[in-house]
């Protein structure tokens, strides 16, 4: 699931998976912006069949926040 | 609505060879956020053949970029092709939207006077900084008025107010031409309101839309993009058994196919009707079908619920060939590109082999086990939709049939000249007037084969080209014996001292083969000498499509000042004093109109 959800960052900010780091966050990434953010959200919306609670698309800024929503939604 | 995932669009995206393709530049200006919208204008950009850049705006920074005097570099300049405005109700006008209740009359009017102001100096800040096209987001958006079911009562409640809005806006842009209002009721019915907006995306991040929304927004945007470019499609291309009518003209005669009043027949028969209106806008019908001629045309002439006739038909091939042969012979026969034709047909198999045989054509297949579905195809698909509504729309299905008569005369007789003779042909050389304009515009934005420049030009541009001292803009009328073609010819002159530059010369297809280029032209070069120019320069832009006309020039007796690597070439020819040649004796009458 977190290669999935790897793919599908980096195909939103344009990087190869590699190159996104260890730190996969919106603090860390300059690309990860609220507008960024917002079409993150929309492609995992789409990838795992799933819609988001309006306080979870606004805490998943991090990889680790992903998730543990998506791991949730199991 | 297509089915693709944000995602997948990336990808699309991310692994196009877009290096070869006409780059297309859209800005966007917005009191949103709608920056989600990119990848989908890239994507129905590719699939029109543009690699599209977007740019945009700051957010809720419309007036200041369009009016404002510091020009912010690269949103709107003459490289930009499109002004993509999102100018958001909700954000635009809180008075309306919000308040409402309680506003007083004379407020409310006062608004409805700002946003009349801010819609005109808004389009004509873009339209001083750039000539491309503006697409103006409809600002209505679907809501629950605050007085509830009595809003729906009053013209100037709250509902009946937004639409005010839209209506000044749509006057505003029509007095500017090239730009056209983007209408969003139709693509929210399509979907409902509640996938058509994302609450969520309007309270965290300032943007109204879904993203099913932007994909049909997008979408809806690539259909004006396409008319403006000269890329609607022009001619339809039919079966006949199960798409005309049910069951199949061979085995089950003309007693037994369905086409009738009621179900099932009433299904074919609102389909001819979808056609007829086709056929009405300036739409080539063409039949395709495996049958034999003689059962097709029975039908044609003898059932009592055909509404199709024979005249409706401009071309036609019903034998037993492969299709994909049929419509390369058909484009040829009706003489315009195979890249211009919609094939419809009912079964797979002939879908699938047109789209691998011949992928230039657009394919529609009816809908498998749902005939019911058949007749909202042709209103729904899009494909022939244009800007401009000229008078020889209406009646260019006829002009096709009387070209294919004209052709049947040409196989008697071997000679051109004699040929040519035969027509009656009655051609007419004249300035544009106001009549004229809106073909003559149409003209220059769909004529790809005989056209030398290829430039596309809005009917706002024409008009202002025929309104200077600098320019002329000449058209050629023509008809004969069989009916009239209408204007079929366009050439545009500069003047810069004593040279006049052909910056546009263009021949409709249906006028190919008849001389009235040399017509055209020879009395052009003539009004540019009466103007006391001496000397005519004029060029060949090539493109994909206009190889036919890369020797006109030097035909006609210009030579070649340069030529660069790309193939655009200048040309060059000097007016003598004592006028030109006498030219070919084809016509039975050319009457010149230059006053």
């Amino acid at each position: 699931m977190k290669d999935k959800v790897m793919e599908t960052i980096a195909a939103i900010l344009n990087l190869t998976p590699g190159k996104l780091g260890e730190n996969v966050s919106a603090e860390s990434l300059e690309d990860w912006d609220s507008i960024n953010h917002m079409k993150i959200m929309i492609a995992l919306e789409e990838e795992f069949g799933i819609e988001l609670s309006d306080d979870e698309m606004m805490e998943m800024v991090s990889m680790d926040r992903i998730l543990e929503v998506l791991n949730g939604r199991k | 609505m297509e089915k693709i995932t944000y995602s997948a669009v990336h990808k699309i995206l991310s692994q196009a060879e877009t290096g070869r393709l006409p780059v297309y530049r859209i800005t966007v200006l917005r009191n949103i956020t709608c920056e989600a919208i990119e990848p989908y204008l890239r994507y129905y950009g590719l699939r029109s053949g543009f690699e599209v850049e977007v740019s945009f705006g700051q957010y809720d920074n419309i007036f200041q970029e369009a009016v404002g005097q510091e020009a912010v570099s690269g949103l709107l300049d003459e490289q930009t092709d499109c002004v993509l405005v999102c100018c958001n109700i909700m954000v635009l006008s809180p008075l309306i939207y919000r308040q409402y209740v309680g506003v007083d009359a004379r407020d409310l009017k006062a608004e409805l006077e700002r946003l009349e102001n801010y819609f005109h100096n808004v389009a004509t800040g873009i339209r001083n900084k750039t000539k491309a096209m503006i697409l103006w987001l409809s600002p209505r958006e679907f809501f629950n008025p605050a007085l509830g079911i009595l809003d729906y009562q009053y013209a100037n409640g709250q509902l009946g107010l937004v639409q005010e809005v839209e209506r000044l806006l749509q006057e505003q842009l029509r007095s500017f031409g090239n730009a056209y209002l983007v209408k969003q009721d139709h693509l929210l019915q399509k979907i409902g309101a509640e996938r058509f907006y994302d609450l969520r995306h309007w309270y965290l991040f300032h943007c109204p839309y879904s993203k099913e929304a932007f994909q049909l927004l997008a979408e809806e945007c690539f259909i004006f993009v396409r008319a403006a470019g000269g890329k609607a499609r022009k001619c339809l291309v039919l079966d006949c058994d199960n798409v005309l009518w049910g069951g199949i003209v061979g085995e089950d005669g003309l007693d037994g196919i369905r086409l009738s009043d009621t179900y099932p027949g009433l299904v074919y028969k609102d389909f001819q009707q979808q056609v007829i209106n086709l056929f009405k806008r300036g739409v080539i019908i063409a039949l395709c079908s495996k049958n034999n001629e003689e059962d097709v045309w029975e039908i044609f002439e003898k059932h009592p619920d055909m509404l199709l006739e024979r005249g409706h038909i401009a071309a036609w091939r019903i034998n037993w060939q492969d299709k994909a042969t049929n419509l390369r012979e058909l484009s040829e026969e009706l003489n315009i590109g195979i890249d211009s034709m919609v094939f419809l047909d009912d079964s797979p198999y002939e879908i699938e082999l047109v789209r691998t045989e011949v992928p230039e054509v657009e394919t529609i297949q009816l809908p498998a086990g749902k005939i019911t579905a058949n007749a909202g195809v042709l209103s729904e698909c899009r494909l022939f939709d244009t800007l401009v509504f000229s008078a020889e729309d209406s009646s260019r299905g006829q002009m096709y049939v009387a070209e294919a008569r004209r052709k049947k005369l040409k196989g008697q007789i071997t000679d051109l000249d004699s040929y040519l003779k035969t027509l009656e042909m009655e051609l007419t050389i004249s300035l544009v007037d106001e009549i004229s304009i809106p073909r003559v515009a149409q003209l220059t934005q769909r004529t790809n084969q005989f056209n030398l420049t290829t430039r596309r030009y809005s009917d706002q541009q024409i008009s202002s080209l025929a309104g200077s001292d600098d320019s002329d803009v000449l058209y050629s009328h023509l008809r004969d014996k069989f009916g009239e073609s209408g204007i079929i010819g366009v050439c545009i002159l500069k003047y810069k001292g004593e040279c006049a530059m052909i910056d546009v010369f263009l021949l409709s297809c249906r006028a190919l083969g008849r001389r009235v280029e040399d017509e055209l032209l020879g009395n052009a070069l003539e009004l540019a000498r009466s103007k006391g120019c001496r000397q005519a320069t004029a060029e060949y832009l090539p493109t994909r499509k206009n190889i036919q006309v890369k020797e006109f020039f030097p035909l006609k007796g210009f030579t070649v000042v340069d030529c660069n690597p790309d193939g655009v070439t200048r040309y060059r020819l000097e007016l003598e004093p004592d006028g030109v040649k006498k030219r070919a004796a084809c016509f039975k009458q050319v009457s010149v109109k230059f006053n």
